[in-house]
C-alpha cells in the first residue's frame, strides 16, 4: 500500500518517452565537398580550410554525408568528376583516386583578386557545384609585443603574452582571421608549433562564453566594427616557448572570402562547443555553400609578420 | 511663445464650455465595499456610457435635465438609478450587488459591461476571475496564466508551462503587472506554476496591440493584475487543499467602511511528499523543493476624495540538495558533507494614494518597489580527524543575481467634456541591475584560505516617462484614442530617448458591430537573457547598452467587433509586428555558462510576426466561456545565428485553437473543459552527418535553425466542480482530469543510438492526470 502511495505521489513526474517518425530534408546521401592542403609544397601556416595562391596544387577531397539516423562513417567518395575554372573560363578537371576519395589538379595556381566556378558529379548522387573567390591579401602593419601576464588562475587562465596587431582594412564585406606560429628565423615558413590565441577586442570576435574568452587556432573576425578604418586589436598567445634566438614569433593574418570565413568559423565553433547534444545550449550550424551538397569551396590569402 | 499659451489656454477652456453636470464616484461590491474595476455606467437618456477606472473611480459629463443610469458588472446584478441633475458636481457612489446574494438574477442583454463594438480599445481581454476558478488545470492549481494561454493571439510554451508569448514576442516582452508594479519572473517550480494566487485576485487584463499611452517599457503585451482590497465590512476567509500546495486568504475590516486588510498564502509541500522516496533511496542524501507566495493589502479610506493602499508580495522557489557520510578506518574518522541551494523569488510592494481632486479630475500616485533575485551556493567539507590527524578542507561558492526597481508615478484621469476622457502621467524608476556576482571562500589547512568576489559590475539606471491621451468621439460613430509615450533611460553616460506614438479607433457600423484600427510605437530599455525554452530562474535582466540598444517594435492592427444574440460576442484581429535590437544567444553559447561580459555571447537581430485572431466569447448566462483561434507566422533574424538568414521562432505557431467552457449543470455542480490544439514548437535537429576531413570528427549538420516541427500539441481537460452552500459559508469540491486522452505531447525531442541506428525519440511530460481539490470560504 505504501509503494502505491508513492508511485501514485510520483505519477506527475513521471515522464513519458515514445520514439516517433523523423523524415529530415538530407535523408539521401549528398557529396560532401572538402578542400585540402596535403602535398602542397609552398607552405606550411597550416590552419583555415580553403585554396590560396600560395598553393601550386589544388586538392579537394569528396565524400559523402550519411542520414542522421544512420549509425556509421561517412566513406570517401571516389569516381568522381571534378572540375575547376577561372569564372569564365574553361573548366579543368582534377585526377581523382578511387579509394580516399582525393582529387588533384596540378599544376594550378589560385591568383588573389579572382573569382572561381566549381562542380562535381557521380553516379548516383546530384551534382554539386559552388563558387568562391581569393580575396586580396591585407598587410599587417605593425606586431607589438605589449607585455607578459600571469594568469588569473581562479578561472584556470594561462600565463600569456599580449600582442598588438595592427592593420588596415581596405572597405567593404571583408572577413579575417589571425594566428600565431613559432617559425625558424632564417626560414620563416618552417613551422615549428602553432599557439593558441584569444582576444577580448571586440573586433576580433572570439569564442567567449562571457566570463572567459576561450584561446583556438585562429581567431575569426568580419569588419562590421571597423570597415574602411586602420584596427589595432590586442591579441593574447598562450605563453609561448622561452624564445630562442634562431626562432621567431610569426602573426598570419589571412583574408578570407565569404565562404571560408563562414565555414571555418562555424567548424570552429562547432568543434570547440561540442555541436549538438547539449539541452541548454544552443546548436551550432556548420556552413555549407555547396549547391546540392555538403562542406565548401572557398579561399583566401595571407600575410605574415614576423615579431 | 505667448500664441502658443493662448492657444493652449483656448483649447482647454474650450473643454469647460457648455452646461454639464459631472456625475462622479464609486463603483463597489455591496458586500465587501471592494471597488470594481472597469464597472459600466452607461446613461440611458443621453446615450453616454463609460467605466470605472482601475481604482472604481467614474466621471460622467451629462448635459439636459434628468439621467437614467445603468450600472452593471458582470457577474453582479445591474442597477438602475433614475435622477435629476442638480449642479455641475454631482457625487454619486454607486454599490453592485453580487448576483450570488440573491435568487433571482435579470441581467440585460449586452449591458454587463462596454459592449465590445464601442469599445475604442482594441485587442484587449478581461478575463473574470471567477470563470478561471472553474477551469480544468493541471494538478487542481488555479493558475491565471494557464487561462491566459487560452487565448487568441497567446502562446504557450513547453509543456505545462506558465511562459506566455503574445503576437510573436518573447517572454521578456510581456509587461506584467501587480497592482501596478512590474514583476519579473512569473513562475514556479522552473514555469509550471505561475506566482499568482487566485484568491487574491480581483481581475485581470492582457493588452496584446494598440497600447494605451500609459504603458510602456515592453513590445508585446501589458497583464495589469489587480489583488483584491479587503472586506470592508465582514470578516471572510478562503482556501484550498489541493494535491501538491494549498492556500488560504483572509480578509475583513480593521475600522469598518474604512480600514480593511486581506492577507493571502499559498505554499507546495513538494518536500514532504517527496522526502519518503529520497529516504528509500539512501541515506544521508536529503532533496527538497517548494515554493510559497504571501500577498498581504492594507487600504485606509480617509473620505471621498483620498484613498491610501499598501501592498506587498513575496514569493519565493526554493530547491536544496545535501549528501553527508562518515566512516571509520584505523581509528580515523572521514567526513565528507556536501551541500547546494537554488532559491529565486520576487518582492513586490506599493503604496498608493488615490486623490479625487475634483468632480473630473482623478489622481492615482504610487510609489513602488519590486526585486527579483536569484541565488545558487555550493558548499563542501572534507574533514579527517584521528590520532595525530586533524585535517579540514572547505570550499564555498556563491553566485547571486538580482534587478531591483524604485519607482514613483502619477496618473490623472480628467474628463473633461462629455466626448473626452483624457488621461496623463508620468513615472521615475531607479534599476539595480546585478547581473551575476560570484563569491568564493575556500580553506585547507596546509594552504593560506582564500576569500573572494567577483562578477559584474552593478550597474544603475534611471528611466523616466510621461505619457498622455485623450479617448474621444469625433462622431457619434468614430472614438479615437490618441496618445503618446515618451521616456528617457539612463545607463551610465548613455542616454537613450524614445517617442512612442498610439493611436487606435472605432467606427461603429450599427449598434451591434463596428470596425477598429490601431497602431502602437513600443520601446524596451530591458532584456532577458534566456534560453527561451525552460523558464528557468537563471534567466539575467540586463539593461540596454552602447553595444545592445534598446529593443523597438512597432505594430498595426485591424480588427471587427459585434455582438450577437445569446449574449455573444465575436471578434476578429489581423495584425503585423516588426521588432528590432532583439537578442539571442550566440550559436554553442551555454544557458549555465558565466555571463559577467554578457555581450560577448549574444547578437542582436529583429522579428517579425503577423497573423490573424478569432475570438468567440459568452461572458454571460448558464454557459460561458470562449472559442479562440490564430492564424500567425514568426520569424527571426540575427546575424550571427543561422548565418543572418531569417528563420522561424521557436513559438511560431500556424494553427492555434483553444475552447474554454464551464457550463453550470445545477446549482450545486458546474462542469468545465478545455480543449487545446496548436502546430507543434519549432525545434532545432541535424538532417545529416558528414566527416569533417582535416580533423576526422564527424559533424552533425543543422541545415537551418528552427528548421523540423515538433509532433503538434493537443489536449482536453475536464472538471467538475460541486459548490455547496454549509452553515459556515461554502466547500467546495473539483474533481480534474488532465489530458483526457493521455495524449503524448512534446516535450523535447532528443536522438537516441540503438541497435538498429539512431531513432528520434520524444519525451512527454504529463500523460492522463486526475486531480482532486478542496476548497472553502467562509
Amino acid at each position: 500500500m505504501k509503494k502505491l502511495a508513492l508511485l501514485a505521489l510520483a505519477l506527475p513526474f513521471i515522464a513519458c518517452e515514445t520514439t516517433i517518425d523523423f523524415e529530415g530534408e538530407l535523408a539521401d546521401p549528398q557529396i560532401v565537398v572538402s578542400p585540402v592542403d596535403y602535398n602542397s609544397s609552398s607552405e606550411d601556416y597550416y590552419g583555415p580550410y580553403g585554396f590560396h595562391p600560395d598553393l601550386d596544387t589544388a586538392e579537394i577531397v569528396l565524400s559523402t554525408s550519411i542520414n542522421i539516423l544512420d549509425v556509421g562513417y561517412p566513406e570517401p567518395l571516389g569516381d568522381a568528376s571534378v572540375q575547376i575554372r577561372e569564372r569564365g573560363g574553361a573548366w579543368r578537371s582534377f585526377v581523382g583516386s578511387n579509394v580516399d576519395g582525393y582529387y588533384t589538379l596540378s599544376p594550378f595556381q589560385f591568383e588573389e583578386g579572382k573569382s572561381y566556378e566549381f562542380k562535381a558529379s557521380r553516379t548516383n548522387y546530384e551534382s554539386v557545384s559552388g563558387d568562391f573567390s581569393i580575396p586580396v591579401k591585407v598587410e599587417v602593419d605593425d606586431v607589438r609585443l605589449i607585455r607578459k601576464v600571469e594568469g588569473d588562475t581562479m578561472i584556470g587562465e594561462p600565463n600569456y603574452w599580449e600582442y598588438e596587431v595592427e592593420f588596415t582594412d581596405p572597405g567593404g564585406a571583408r572577413y579575417y582571421s589571425m594566428s600565431a606560429y613559432l617559425v625558424t628565423t632564417q626560414f620563416p615558413h618552417e613551422v615549428i608549433s602553432r599557439y593558441v590565441i584569444t582576444s577580448t577586442s571586440p573586433f576580433a570576435q572570439a569564442l567567449s562564453d562571457g566570463d572567459y574568452y576561450y584561446y583556438t587556432d585562429a581567431l575569426y573576425m568580419n569588419n562590421s566594427l571597423f570597415e574602411g578604418r586602420k584596427v589595432s586589436i590586442t591579441i593574447r598567445v598562450q605563453q609561448p616557448l622561452v624564445p630562442i634566438p634562431s626562432y621567431s614569433f610569426a602573426i598570419v593574418l589571412r583574408s578570407l572570402d565569404e565562404h571560408a570565413y563562414k565555414y571555418n568559423s562555424s567548424i570552429q565553433r562547432y568543434n570547440f562547443f561540442g555541436g549538438g547534444g547539449d539541452p541548454f545550449s544552443q546548436p551550432v550550424q556548420v556552413y555549407t555553400n555547396i549547391q546540392n551538397g555538403l562542406g565548401f569551396v572557398g579561399g583566401y590569402s595571407l600575410d605574415i609578420e614576423l615579431d | 511663445m505667448r500664441k502658443t499659451l493662448l492657444l493652449l489656454f483656448l483649447c482647454a477652456s474650450a473643454y469647460g464650455w457648455g452646461q454639464t453636470h459631472t456625475v462622479n464616484g464609486y463603483v463597489s461590491d455591496a458586500s465587501s465595499g471592494e471597488k470594481i474595476i472597469y464597472a459600466y455606467v452607461y446613461d440611458r437618456v443621453s446615450g453616454i456610457g463609460t467605466r470605472t477606472n482601475d481604482y472604481g473611480f467614474y466621471s460622467l459629463n451629462l448635459t439636459g435635465d434628468t439621467a437614467s443610469l445603468l450600472v452593471s458588472f458582470i457577474s453582479f446584478t445591474p442597477q438602475e438609478i433614475s435622477m435629476k441633475l442638480v449642479g455641475t458636481d454631482i457625487p454619486l457612489n454607486i454599490e453592485l450587488i453580487p448576483d450570488n446574494l440573491i435568487e433571482e438574477v435579470l441581467i440585460e442583454e449586452s449591458k454587463t459591461e462596454v459592449p465590445i463594438q464601442e469599445e475604442s480599445q482594441m485587442s484587449t481581454i478581461r478575463l473574470d476571475v471567477r470563470q478561471v476558478r472553474n477551469l480544468p488545470v493541471l494538478l487542481g492549481e488555479t493558475d491565471l496564466l494557464k487561462t491566459i494561454q487560452l487565448l487568441p493571439g497567446v502562446q504557450s510554451g513547453s509543456e505545462g508551462s506558465s511562459g506566455f508569448y503574445v503576437r510573436g514576442g518573447g517572454p521578456d516582452q510581456n509587461l506584467v503587472l501587480i497592482d501596478g508594479v512590474p514583476v519579473y519572473n512569473v513562475s514556479h517550480l522552473f514555469g509550471f506554476f505561475s506566482i499568482f494566487n487566485g484568491d487574491a485576485v480581483k481581475s485581470v487584463e492582457l493588452i496584446k496591440g494598440g497600447f494605451p499611452a500609459e504603458y510602456g517599457g515592453r513590445l508585446s503585451s501589458v497583464l495589469d493584475i489587480r489583488m483584491k482590497e479587503g472586506n470592508m465590512r465582514e470578516f471572510h476567509g478562503e482556501g484550498s487543499i489541493g494535491l501538491i500546495s494549498s492556500r488560504f486568504t483572509f480578509e475583513g475590516p480593521i475600522w469598518k467602511d474604512r480600514t480593511s486588510f486581506i492577507f493571502s498564502a499559498r505554499r507546495t509541500y513538494i518536500d514532504a511528499l517527496v522526502a519518503p522516496l529520497i529516504a528509500a533511496v539512501e541515506d544521508g542524501t536529503s532533496v527538497g523543493y517548494y515554493f510559497y507566495d504571501l500577498n498581504g493589502k492594507v487600504n485606509h479610506r480617509f473620505n471621498d476624495n483620498h484613498h491610501l493602499y499598501f501592498s506587498i508580495y513575496n514569493g519565493l522557489d526554493k530547491f536544496s540538495a545535501s549528501d553527508e557520510y562518515e566512516y571509520f578506518d584505523s581509528g580515523t574518522k572521514y567526513t565528507d558533507r556536501f551541500s547546494s541551494g537554488l532559491d529565486w523569488g520576487n518582492t513586490i510592494s506599493s503604496l498608493r494614494w488615490n486623490w479625487r481632486v475634483n468632480s473630473s479630475l482623478f489622481l492615482n500616485t504610487t510609489a513602488t518597489y519590486t526585486r527579483y533575485k536569484f541565488n545558487v551556493d555550493v558548499e563542501e567539507e572534507t574533514k579527517v580527524e584521528g590520532p595525530g590527524v586533524d585535517y579540514r578542507e572547505f570550499f564555498a561558492a556563491n553566485y547571486l543575481s538580482d534587478i531591483e526597481d524604485y519607482g514613483v508615478r502619477f496618473d490623472f484621469d480628467w474628463f473633461p467634456h462629455p466626448n473626452h476622457e483624457v488621461k496623463f502621467g508620468g513615472a521615475y524608476v531607479n534599476h539595480t541591475f546585478r547581473p551575476g556576482i560570484n563569491t568564493f571562500e575556500s580553506s585547507a589547512d596546509s594552504s593560506a584560505g582564500l576569500d573572494t568576489t567577483y562578477g559584474s559590475t552593478i550597474q544603475y539606471a534611471n528611466e523616466f516617462q510621461i505619457y498622455a491621451r485623450d479617448n474621444f468621439d469625433i462622431t457619434d460613430r468614430l472614438k479615437v484614442n490618441l496618445g503618446v509615450h515618451a521616456s528617457l533611460f539612463n545607463i551610465g553616460s548613455e542616454n537613450y530617448t524614445s517617442v512612442q506614438p498610439r493611436v487606435s479607433a472605432r467606427y461603429l457600423l450599427n449598434d451591434k458591430s463596428s470596425i477598429k484600427a490601431s497602431y502602437a510605437n513600443m520601446t524596451q530599455f530591458l532584456h532577458l537573457l534566456t534560453n527561451q525554452t525552460t523558464g528557468l530562474p537563471t534567466d539575467l535582466w540586463v539593461p540596454a547598452t552602447e553595444n545592445i540598444r534598446p529593443q523597438q517594435s512597432w505594430q498595426v492592427a485591424m480588427g471587427y467587433a459585434q455582438s450577437l444574440p445569446w449574449d455573444l460576442q465575436f471578434s476578429a484581429e489581423v495584425y503585423y509586428k516588426e521588432m528590432s535590437n532583439l537578442i539571442e544567444y550566440q550559436e554553442g553559447a551555454g544557458f549555465f555558462l558565466g555571463s559577467t561580459d554578457w555581450q560577448s555571447k549574444v547578437t542582436v537581430g529583429r522579428g517579425t510576426s503577423y497573423g490573424l485572431e478569432l475570438l468567440l466569447e459568452k461572458k454571460v448566462g448558464k454557459t460561458t466561456g470562449w472559442i479562440g483561434y490564430t492564424l500567425s507566422k514568426s520569424t527571426r533574424q540575427f546575424d550571427e545565428v543561422n548565418f543572418g538568414n531569417p528563420y522561424p521562432y521557436t513559438y511560431d505557431r500556424r494553427h492555434d485553437l483553444s475552447i474554454a467552457l464551464t457550463h453550470k449543470l445545477s446549482d450545486t455542480w458546474t462542469f468545465g473543459a478545455v480543449f487545446v490544439y496548436g502546430t507543434g514548437n519549432a525545434v532545432t535537429l541535424p538532417t545529416a552527418q558528414f566527416v569533417d576531413v582535416n580533423t576526422g570528427q564527424l559533424i552533425e549538420y543543422v541545415d537551418q535553425r528552427n528548421n523540423y516541427r515538433a509532433p503538434s500539441y493537443h489536449r482536453l481537460d475536464l472538471s467538475f466542480t460541486h459548490t455547496k452552500k454549509v452553515r459556515w459559508g461554502e466547500s467546495i469540491w473539483q474533481f480534474g482530469i488532465y489530458n483526457v486522452y493521455s495524449r503524448q505531447n512534446p516535450f523535447y525531442l532528443y536522438f537516441q543510438n540503438t541497435v538498429d541506428g539512431r531513432e528520434l525519440r520524444q519525451v512527454s511530460l504529463f500523460p492522463i492526470l486526475p486531480s482532486v481539490s478542496w476548497s472553502f470560504k467562509f
